[in-house]
């Protein structure tokens, strides 16, 4: 029992991590149209920028405030630099352009620190461990949900009572009619952006925690297929399905490899995807997707 | 014009697959006699990613769709051959516990290949049935999804191949001239494919989707084939590194891999054949060049430093200028042997036989109670109407009264909640595409050509799925010909005048629409000078074949002067059907248009000839 | 206050909107009547920068506006009601008011506005928390003007307001319309119902095919034959 409770932590704390990445791409997505597959490589941005912080001697929290911010501006310059340019384009160049960008991050990173793993120094607390009614809760994890849960509290208060939440949430509705209102819509485009940018950064923060730290040039690529899958099940356009769908691959994920046999659980991953790959099947617009309306 | 036939395809395929390999066989030979072994070793490995990077593009080109995954094929191809190949001796020691006793076999080399091609063809057949049913981004990110399994799989796999370090003991039998002859198999597949009918019919759908299921095309189907074939050609190149490299690695076959061949494809055009392996020469030389200076090279007596990972750098670098600059890649859709294209040319000055069958059409399109909801609203509530051989009938009404909407029910493309549109006693057939198939074509409210194909390419995507669905052979330069588009049958039809588009559409619809054409708004946005030619192109229309014509528009002076019948549609229902005549002085007509009167105006419109209570209208026409 | 000049519209070949000239001076209820495909929609699209004309200028108070970005023309203060109303459906009702005030600086009026026409349009009112996607035609055409008017324009652009609504509502929508012109504000208004439109304005215009082809007092516009020919192009019998 309390083997499966701290499992069900750390799933939650796992999915905590996905939704989080899951959201930021979301959030590009319903507004700018486009799946950000550099959006891991904001991730590795932040780290690296932990790393530095760390390796002259700034403390953890300041270092990780920055690593946020770095984020947010990596962000935006992505916008301004490489997506601006083929936003009329369609939708597969897009793609391509933004999976460019992914390989040439990843490559500045090798070609200007290491390739290999460095490791950020992570604060003590991070690798201890609390108990609670008899359950060893890995103190990462409780930090990992409460700062998402915070995270996502700030972000739907944003979201539902500032103005700019407005305007952002018209705009992933109906983009032209946001912009008869007034609202404008390359402030917005970068704003956008930028909230990817912070949402990406904290989930480094924890990434980094979880890890012990480690810092590699493709650290990104292997989160961004996760959260990727994420949207596609909870339903493209949707960020509350964002959200869902992150959750509930890091439930899944934590669970099967808990359960499965010693020899087969490297086969997570794989498990996993094709899983995903049968939900589509299924069900091609996600859990909270809307159908087409023609046929073809 | 140049017809499409699978002769012409073969030809073409022989013409590009020489003009292509030649320049390679040149190339790699003289790199290898400047560079002795190593030399050759780089030029087969810049060949056998020509096969995977044309190989994908069979699919990724033609479809429109794009793929990240197509490397989890070769990987499978790769450790099927090794699985196969390897000595028992060397499998004792790496896999002794194997499943399916293969550490215990071994195969000749030719049969490894064959049965690892086979495994691969029925991988891709079972995972092609996911992706054609998805488009866009949700087939890209399943494609995604796969390699990760595959990668995962044989990474985790420990007992059958060894996990993730190198399986090593594989025969090491490449030589130059078998990867050459793969080359070339490859090239000359996929140039055929892109040069074949069905070539045309899914780049067609690649263009507009929606437009080649209504003019009868298969999509799924096609998809699905040319998946397959990129499939197994990418499973090829991977069989061809396990037997030239000897050993191989999960991490070989994952994402290093799949930003080469992508950078490749993208660089010289995803739609060219000739593009593909422009771009994998290119990319080799860069990658190349890029690797010299990174390896720290001396220049003169001068050490450059040693900067890894700066190849890497240089592709993500290619791959967004690229898309950036020239989207399109360097070819874009041009192939090396276009210009022979002129050698097959047809004159299509003296054609002059039947553009369509002889055989009269005498079926009654019929339209039952039809019922269609959206989110609550009727926007179709209860409309019955008939469409007889031979006629021109018109269907208007004011905006929103749901015209769009029914003419979407009578295609086939929504389904009714209520009510049936059959021909004669039969429904329409699902899914969509055997609608076109079974007679009945439409067009569309914004033009829906196939943008990127030429004239001739456009009417032929329906001579070929005529032929296919009712043995017509509908010759398409006849069909160019009726509507005088034959001057111009070689510009790409998104480059013709807005008039010539429609008429265009029009006689693409004519090739399929045997029994029925039902025309959706064609004289929008068209002046009083063009709606008389286009008049003129639908009377064509019904002198050709027969086939019953639907007019859906808002240009009522247009409808009033070509349709023998009208319907009237106002909020979801018919208020009004009879001729011409009987429509204009129809009240409730002049109602739903102008709106209700309630004055004085009320007179005016129950006789016509009364205008004393206006002002300025002295018989004149204000128009 | 808004003036129209020679106004030419393209979609890639097709000539939508062609040498169109017209102009609404201040305090008028001017309509635009044509059928569909007339082009009137694509006019006022350009006029509201949604749509880039090929040639031809447009003034608004003085300025010329040709070529601006929407969201600036409406901090000009001129808005478009679009037509079908394109309320915000996943927001609530007070939250839509609330988007079409978001660029005022005078956040206090702005949120008493707000509460003004919640209160003037009741059925919005009695539904300002629910989501604007339950609101029937009627009520979100209420709340679509509404929120146009929440950024204070000087000009309003509705087009088709009555598009799909009941005969009642009609009714309800043109007494609306009426009180905010006697409230002094300017409206340019697309109408496909001719007669009850040329009712409530001063001036029309009819298009067809792209071309203003008449154009005149309402009163002598409403000539039920004329405006006939005008809509079907042809003489009846």
């Amino acid at each position: 029992m309390n083997e499966a409770l701290q499992q069900l932590v750390n799933g939650i704390s796992l999915g905590s991590t996905y939704a989080l990445m899951a959201l930021g791409l979301a959030i590009v997505f319903t507004i700018f149209g486009l799946v950000n597959f550099a959006h891991g490589e904001l991730i590795t941005i932040a780290a690296y920028a932990m790393l530095l912080c760390y390796n002259i001697g700034i403390p953890w929290f300041l270092g990780a405030v920055i690593g946020v911010a770095v984020a947010a501006v990596a962000a935006v310059t992505m916008e301004f630099v490489a997506f601006r340019p083929v936003r009329h384009a369609d939708v597969t160049t897009m793609l391509i352009t933004s999976f460019g960008v992914s390989i040439v991050i990843q490559a500045i990173f090798a070609v200007t620190v290491s390739a290999r793993v460095q490791t950020a120094t992570q604060p003590a607390w991070s690798s201890k461990s609390l108990t609670l009614m008899g359950i060893t809760l890995p103190i990462y994890q409780v930090a990992t949900i409460i700062v998402t849960a915070l995270a996502l509290l700030i972000l739907v208060f944003v979201l539902k009572r500032t103005t700019f939440g407005l305007a952002m949430r018209g705009a992933a509705e109906d983009f032209q009619t946001a912009r008869l209102l007034g609202v404008r819509s390359h402030r917005l485009t970068t704003a956008a952006f930028a909230v990817s940018g912070l949402l990406a950064g904290v989930a480094a923060v924890l990434i980094l925690a979880r890890t012990g730290g480690a810092v590699y040039p493709t650290m990104g690529l292997a989160i961004i297929l996760k959260a990727f899958v994420a949207i596609v099940i909870g339903g493209m356009g949707s960020l509350v399905g964002a959200a869902a769908g992150g959750m509930v691959l890091g439930i899944a994920e934590v669970s099967l490899r808990a359960y499965l046999p010693g020899s087969i659980s490297g086969l997570t991953d794989g498990i996993l995807f094709l899983a995903v790959v049968l939900i589509i099947i299924i069900r091609p617009q996600g859990i909270l997707g809307t159908k087409p309306k023609l046929r073809t | 014009m140049n017809q499409r036939t699978w002769l012409t395809a073969l030809r073409a395929g022989i013409i590009r697959t020489t003009l292509l390999a030649v320049p390679v066989i040149l190339l790699a030979l003289a790199y290898s006699s400047f560079r002795g072994g190593s030399g050759e070793r780089l030029a087969i490995t810049a060949i056998i990613n020509v096969v995977i990077v044309v190989s994908i593009g069979i699919f990724v080109g033609n479809s429109g769709v794009e793929s990240f995954g197509h490397i989890g094929f070769a990987a499978v191809g790769a450790y099927s051959v090794a699985l196969l190949t390897t000595s028992p001796q060397v499998k004792k020691s790496r896999i002794p516990d194997a499943p399916f006793g293969l550490t215990q076999t071994q195969v000749s080399v030719l049969v490894g290949v064959v049965l690892s091609l086979i495994i691969v063809a029925v991988l891709g057949a079972v995972v092609g049935l996911v992706v054609m049913r998805l488009s866009g981004i949700s087939s890209t990110i399943v494609t995604l999804a796969l390699l990760v399994v595959v990668v995962n799989l044989v990474s985790n796999w420990v007992d059958l191949t060894g996990g993730a370090e190198a399986f090593y003991g594989i025969p090491t039998v490449l030589t130059l001239p078998m990867a050459v002859i793969a080359m070339a198999t490859v090239l000359f597949v996929a140039s055929v494919f892109r040069s074949s009918p069905w070539g045309l019919l899914l780049q067609a759908a690649r263009e507009d989707e929606l437009a080649a299921v209504t003019m009868g095309v298969n999509v799924g189907l096609l998809r699905w084939f040319a998946f397959v074939l990129s499939a197994v050609g990418a499973g090829m190149g991977g069989v061809l590194f396990a037997l030239l490299l000897g050993a191989i690695t999960p991490n070989d076959f994952y994402l290093t891999l799949t930003f080469l061949t992508i950078a490749m494809l993208v660089l010289g055009g995803k739609r060219s054949t000739t593009g593909a392996v422009i771009g994998v020469i290119v990319i080799t030389i860069g990658n190349e060049i890029f690797r010299w200076i990174g390896d720290g090279p001396n220049i003169v007596s001068f050490t450059l430093p040693a900067v890894p990972g700066l190849t890497t750098l240089f592709l993500g670098i290619t791959i967004v200028v690229v898309m950036i600059v020239r989207p399109a890649g360097i070819m874009g859709d041009r192939e090396v042997d276009d210009f022979t294209l002129r050698w097959f040319h047809r004159s299509t000055e003296d054609a002059q036989g039947p553009a369509v069958a002889s055989e009269a059409p005498t079926s009654r399109l019929v339209a039952a109670d039809l019922v269609k909801h959206f989110d609550g609203v009727k926007a179709v509530d209860g409309v019955s109407l008939e469409v007889g051989p031979g006629e021109i009938v018109g269907l208007i009404g004011p905006n929103g009264a749901g015209k769009t909407t029914l003419l979407n029910l009578l295609s086939g493309v929504l389904i009714p909640d209520h009510g049936s549109v059959c021909i004669d006693s039969t429904p329409l057939p699902q899914p969509p595409y055997r609608v076109a198939r079974s007679g009945l074509a439409r067009t569309f409210q914004n033009i829906r050509l196939f943008g990127s194909l030429n004239v001739s390419e456009n009417v032929q995507v329906t001579t070929i799925v005529a032929k296919k669905a009712n043995s017509q052979g509908i010759d398409p330069a006849d069909l160019l010909s009726a509507f005088s588009l034959n001057k111009i049958s070689q510009r790409k039809a998104r480059t013709l005048a807005y008039g010539d588009q429609r008429r265009l559409e029009i006689a693409r619809a004519a090739a399929i629409g045997s029994r029925f054409v039902l025309l959706d708004e064609p004289v929008a946005g068209m002046n009083e000078v063009e709606s008389l030619a286009l008049r003129e192109t639908i009377h064509n229309l019904n002198a050709l074949g027969g086939a019953g014509i639907l007019v859906v528009d808002h240009d009522l002076s247009f409808i009033l002067g070509i349709c023998e019948r009208i319907y009237v549609l106002d909020a979801g229902r018919i208020i009004a059907m009879g001729s011409p005549d009987e429509i204009v002085v129809n009240t409730a007509v002049i109602d739903a248009y102008i709106g209700t009167s309630i004055n004085h105006q009320d007179n005016a419109l129950q006789d016509p000839n009364m205008h004393e209570q206006s002002t300025t209208t002295n018989g004149e026409d204000t128009r | 206050m808004l003036e129209i000049q020679s106004l030419h519209v393209n979609y890639g070949s097709i000539s939508a909107v062609r040498d169109v000239s017209l102009e609404v001076k201040e305090g008028e209820l001017v309509v635009l009547l044509g059928p569909n495909g007339a082009g009137k929609s694509s006019t006022l699209g350009a006029v509201m920068g949604l749509i880039r004309p090929t040639s031809g200028r447009i003034i608004f108070l003085g300025q010329d506006i040709t070529g601006w970005r929407p969201e600036d023309i409406v901090r000009a203060g001129l808005v478009l009601t679009p037509e079908g109303r394109r309320i915000l459906a996943s927001l609530t009702v007070r939250e839509n008011l609330l988007l079409g005030g978001a660029i005022r600086k005078d956040k206090k009026a702005m949120y008493a506005d707000v509460d003004r026409y919640l209160d003037r349009f009741p059925v919005l009112g009695r539904r300002s928390e629910s989501h604007a996607g339950d609101l029937s035609g009627g009520e979100a055409q209420q709340l679509a003007i509404a929120r146009s008017l929440m950024s204070s324009p000087k000009m309003l652009l509705l087009d088709e307001p009555t598009l799909g609504l009941a005969p009642m509502v009609v009714d309800q929508v043109f007494d609306t319309v009426r009180e905010l012109v006697q409230g002094g504000l300017t409206i340019l208004m697309v109408e496909q119902n001719a007669v009850r439109a040329l009712e409530a304005a001063s001036r029309g215009y009819v298009m067809r095919t792209g071309n203003i082809v008449a154009a005149g007092a309402a009163r002598e516009l409403g000539g039920a034959e004329g405006l006939i020919s005008s809509y079907l192009g042809i003489e009846r019998p």
